[in-house]
């Protein structure tokens, strides 16, 4: 799994990094500092447009009295006389309405799609597990957005076509509990059918997943296993769900198939020998949630210098490459990782290590077999007696997670150390530190790595539990389109509310890319370029061929309207924070300062979203 | 101006401030266009008074400005200019709504609550407790008769229904002013009555009413005061007995009289005196004022109430 923002830690992205901070670049700041810019910058901005706009109408002395009066009384008398009976009035009749509107057909929708999948998902992939999940985690986030999306837009619009809004504004209610109820009941909406969606998915993975083979016992062949004098029985299972395994089953009669596709099956012989029975359990492995505990990668360039790595083609630079070298050869390009807090206590049994290693061949070889590479374990301390175990070799195979388990006795780096053999945490680890380094051994093969490539994999978390997680961001998702779209509706009509809540969403969605756009990064100029572009079929990187005048404003007019979009995708938020299905679908635990920050996200986009609301409804006059 | 007519009136009643339910002061409301163009004058500089535990009409055609006046009141519109009053608040302010009934012009509830749970979802807009909800919606649809239809949909309901349930949530909070927007509409004979005995109930428990229509004898039958309103502008306000009573004029009553008689009668009574039955000032009927106004409005347009 790819992790292109780095790991996250919590408190470095609420407060930012003091290091790498810089005043000009809001990007570096932490959330918080940025929260509280815009936050500010708000508070000015809005009083002063209404207090321009109500100038037209009123004259600046009256507009002042108007929008200074709007925000004294929201302290004054607003806050004080919320209640949240009456706020759970609106929320429950925000339910009510939602069920009267047929909400239950967006549920029915999720039940048939599902219905279908299972004859359209393809289980021929080799890692079926992931193809369930991300189709249900993905299915369910569009289905509970948009349905939020509609039900939250259309609400306020509505109440105010059929004038219901007079009988309820004419009580004595806060327009703040308006907004604040409604958006509630639509989140309870939609965390009831995000629950019952959740369930149903949860079941129809485990169901799509699960398969049995059978073993006919008298088919098992005897020999001994390659390098051992242990006799087993080798057997082949039945071709079911499009794959087998193959399974050494020993002297006690019990035995673990070949991990195929993401899983094994428990294979048992029972019975008297000459009417033997195998019997092959049910699919385990599928649905995992690893733990991942992930280290500082440092690469070595061919000369031994730190770098970022080779750029093998034009492509995505999330990975860096090492060239490949024969053992004491020319090339010391090399990859290491640094892992911290590796005690005996955490990890007895040696260090389980998880390889995902991309592998660029400069000629092909056998391409069924796998590039070697070395793995050395070596001691961070400088001053150590024993600087690094002996090499690992392993096999690399591409876009698999690969398990090595480190023991811990080592065999010392040839011609040092007593006996030849090395003690992991004695020797090798440093107050709780070790480095991992890696190296490809073939000459002219290039192994691709980026820091989430290699980490060690401790104790998994459970399943179950990361998935309740990857629902709940698909919760806090469906919370952030509801707070838009009440709030964005209290001054919009239905239709055009809920294309302003779907922008902000796509704009969430494609932030980075719109950010690219705005800032110039991508070719083509901003969007009156573009768009003289696109009329006049010109290349995106030719020179416009258009009069210097017109495009010098053209060019500004442009310059105007990029800042105005970088603007915004700073202010929306970014959802792409909160696609936690790769996470589920790969098997990689969600980090709880990845939760954290979503959280945190949420109730803050909420909070202000909901306060906006408020005064835009307040200071509405409904019956014009 | 109309307050000529209205404040020596209320000086003479010893009207004090806390009296004053409604106060507007050249209360006006332009309705503009999406470029802020002027597109019509709904109301313009309307002062009115209305006291404590009267029944107050606003009487008007289609169009002459009740309903904005009753919005404005209620904070529903905001005054180009001037400033509307209730209960001595700005009628912007939300808290001023706690002593409110609003009835609007169509009944406009929530179709999908039956009339308990909409009686029970008003009431805890006024943030009241369970029980106080349970023992005011039992009440109120007791007194407006739909005790039969209590668990039904609004939806189901007929237009007299609906009115009734409409009012049933206007008197949710016990309310001091109730504003009712053509409370007779839609009401067959016996609703009207029926509606009509209602207001007058509520005027006798010291509750002040404002209500606004263009079906006259309501009016007539139920308004100690009104204000007769025509394209914007105020035309006429006072006690309805008042208004209504042709000063100039004497109605001789009497009876057995041939045709030949009365002819004589004529001639004697311009010498003699003859038999009087009775001697009475005659009363238009509302509707007939009320459609002199109109017609010498539309000859004399600039014209305000109190201006001869």
């Amino acid at each position: 799994m790819s992790l292109e923002r780095g790991i996250p830690n919590f408190w470095e992205w609420l407060l930012g990094n003091p290091v790498e901070s810089r005043l000009f670049e809001p990007e570096s700041w932490g959330f918080l500092w940025g929260a509280l810019a815009i936050c500010f910058l708000l508070a000015l901005i809005v009083p002063f447009f209404s207090f321009v706009i109500a100038s037209f109408q009123y004259g600046p002395s009256e507009a002042f009295y108007y929008v200074a009066r709007a925000m004294f009384s929201a302290v004054t008398d607003d806050l004080p006389g919320f209640s949240l009976r009456r706020t759970l009035a609106i929320s429950r009749l925000a339910i009510q309405e939602a069920i009267r509107n047929r909400v239950l057909i967006g549920f029915a929708v999720f039940v048939v799609v599902l219905l279908f999948a299972g004859l359209f998902l393809d289980v021929q992939n080799n890692n079926p597990a992931r193809v369930y999940l991300s189709f249900v985690l993905n299915a369910t986030t569009y289905l509970v957005l948009i349905m939020a999306l509609f039900l939250s837009t259309f609400s306020i619009p509505n109440d105010i076509k059929n004038r219901t809004i007079y009988t309820v504004v004419t009580k004595p209610i806060r327009a703040g509990e308006i907004v604040l109820g409604r958006t509630l009941g639509f989140v309870a909406v939609g965390t009831v059918m995000l629950l019952a969606m959740g369930l149903i998915s949860y079941f129809f993975v485990k169901r799509g997943l699960s398969h049995d083979h059978q073993i006919v016992a008298a088919d098992l062949v005897e020999e001994t296993l390659p390098g051992t004098t242990t006799q087993a029985r080798r057997g082949t299972t039945t071709l079911d769900a499009h794959h087998r395994h193959t399974v050494d089953i020993g002297a006690d009669g019990k035995a673990r198939t070949s991990t195929v596709n993401g899983h094994w099956h428990d294979v048992e012989l029972t019975g008297e020998p000459g009417s033997e029975r195998v019997v092959v359990g049910p699919s385990r492995g599928h649905l995992i949630a690893r733990a991942p505990h992930y280290g500082k990668l440092m690469v070595l360039d061919s000369d031994g210098n730190p770098g970022p790595g080779i750029n093998v083609g034009n492509e995505w630079n999330y990975r860096g490459y090492i060239e490949g070298g024969p053992p004491g050869g020319r090339s010391k390009a090399a990859a290491i990782w640094t892992f911290e807090n590796v005690t005996p206590e955490k990890y007895p049994n040696g260090l389980p290590l998880e390889l995902t290693i991309r592998i660029f061949r400069t000629y092909k070889g056998d391409i069924e077999k796998g590039v070697l590479g070395e793995i050395v374990i070596r001691n961070p301390d400088p001053a150590a007696n024993v600087k690094r175990s002996g090499p690992i070799l392993f096999e690399a195979k591409e876009f698999v997670s690969d398990f090595h388990r480190i023991p811990t006795e080592l065999t010392s780096e040839t011609g040092t150390g007593s006996g030849g053999k090395l003690d992991l945490y004695r020797d090798l680890v440093h107050e709780g530190k070790v480095e991992v380094e890696i190296r490809c051994v073939e000459s002219s093969q290039y192994f691709g790595m980026a820091q989430a490539d290699v980490y060690l994999r401790p104790a998994d978390s459970s399943f179950e539990l990361n998935f309740a997680k990857a629902y709940l961001s698909i919760w806090l998702q469906m919370v952030l389109v509801s707070s838009f779209g009440v709030t964005l509706s209290t001054f919009l009509g239905g239709a055009m509310a809920m294309l302003a809540t779907l922008s902000t969403a796509v704009l969430g969605f494609f932030g980075q890319n719109v950010r690219d756009v705005a800032t110039g990064a991508v070719e083509g100029g901003g969007p009156i370029e573009s768009a003289v572009r696109i009329l006049t079929q010109q290349n995106v990187m030719t020179d416009l061929e258009i009069n210097s005048v017109v495009l010098q404003i053209m060019q500004g007019a442009d310059a105007v309207l990029m800042r105005l979009l970088q603007a915004a995708t700073y202010i929306l938020p970014d959802y792409t924070r909160f696609d936690t299905v790769k996470f589920v679908a790969d098997g990689y635990s969600i980090f709880p300062d990845l939760v954290a920050q979503q959280v945190t996200m949420a109730v803050v986009y909420c909070t202000v979203v909901t306060i906006f609301g408020y005064f835009c409804l307040k200071t509405r006059e409904i019956a014009a | 101006m109309a307050t000529n007519l209205a404040e020596p009136a209320a000086k003479k009643a010893g009207v004090t401030a806390a009296d004053v339910v409604i106060e507007t002061r050249s209360l006006t409301k332009v309705y503009r266009d999406f470029w802020g163009r002027q597109k019509v004058r709904a109301l313009n500089a309307l002062d009115l008074e209305v006291r404590k535990g009267e029944i107050f009409g606003l009487l008007g055609p289609n169009g002459s400005g009740k309903s904005t006046t009753i919005k404005l009141l209620l904070g529903l519109l905001f005054p180009t200019g001037g400033n509307a009053l209730v209960f001595g608040k700005d009628a912007t302010e939300v808290s001023k709504n706690e002593r409110i009934g609003y009835l609007p012009e169509e009944s406009y509830l929530y179709k999908f609550l039956n009339a308990e749970e909409t009686l029970d979802f008003y009431g805890r807009l006024f943030n009241m407790s369970a029980a106080t909800r349970r023992a005011r919606a039992n009440e109120l649809i007791e007194m407006v008769g739909l005790n039969w239809a209590r668990r039904r949909q609004l939806r189901e309901y007929s237009k007299g229904m609906t009115r009734r349930i409409g009012l049933a949530q206007a008197l949710i909070n016990d309310p001091d002013l109730i504003l009712l927007d053509e409370p007779t509409s839609g009401l067959d004979p016996i609703g009207t009555r029926e509606m009509k005995d209602l207001i007058l109930k509520l005027r006798d428990q010291g509750k002040t009413i404002l209500l606004s229509s263009h079906l006259l004898p309501d009016v007539q039958d139920v308004c100690d005061r009104i204000a007769i309103l025509h394209q914007g502008e105020l035309k006429e306000l006072g006690r309805v007995s008042e208004l209504l009573t042709v000063q100039d004029v004497t109605q001789i009553k009497a009876k057995g009289l041939t045709k030949e008689c009365e002819d004589e009668l004529r001639a004697v009574i311009a010498k003699h005196g003859g038999e009087v039955v009775d001697v009475d000032h005659p009363t238009l009927s509302l509707e007939e004022l009320f459609l002199n106004i109109v017609r010498d409005s539309e000859a004399r347009p600039g014209r305000r109430a109190g201006q001869k």
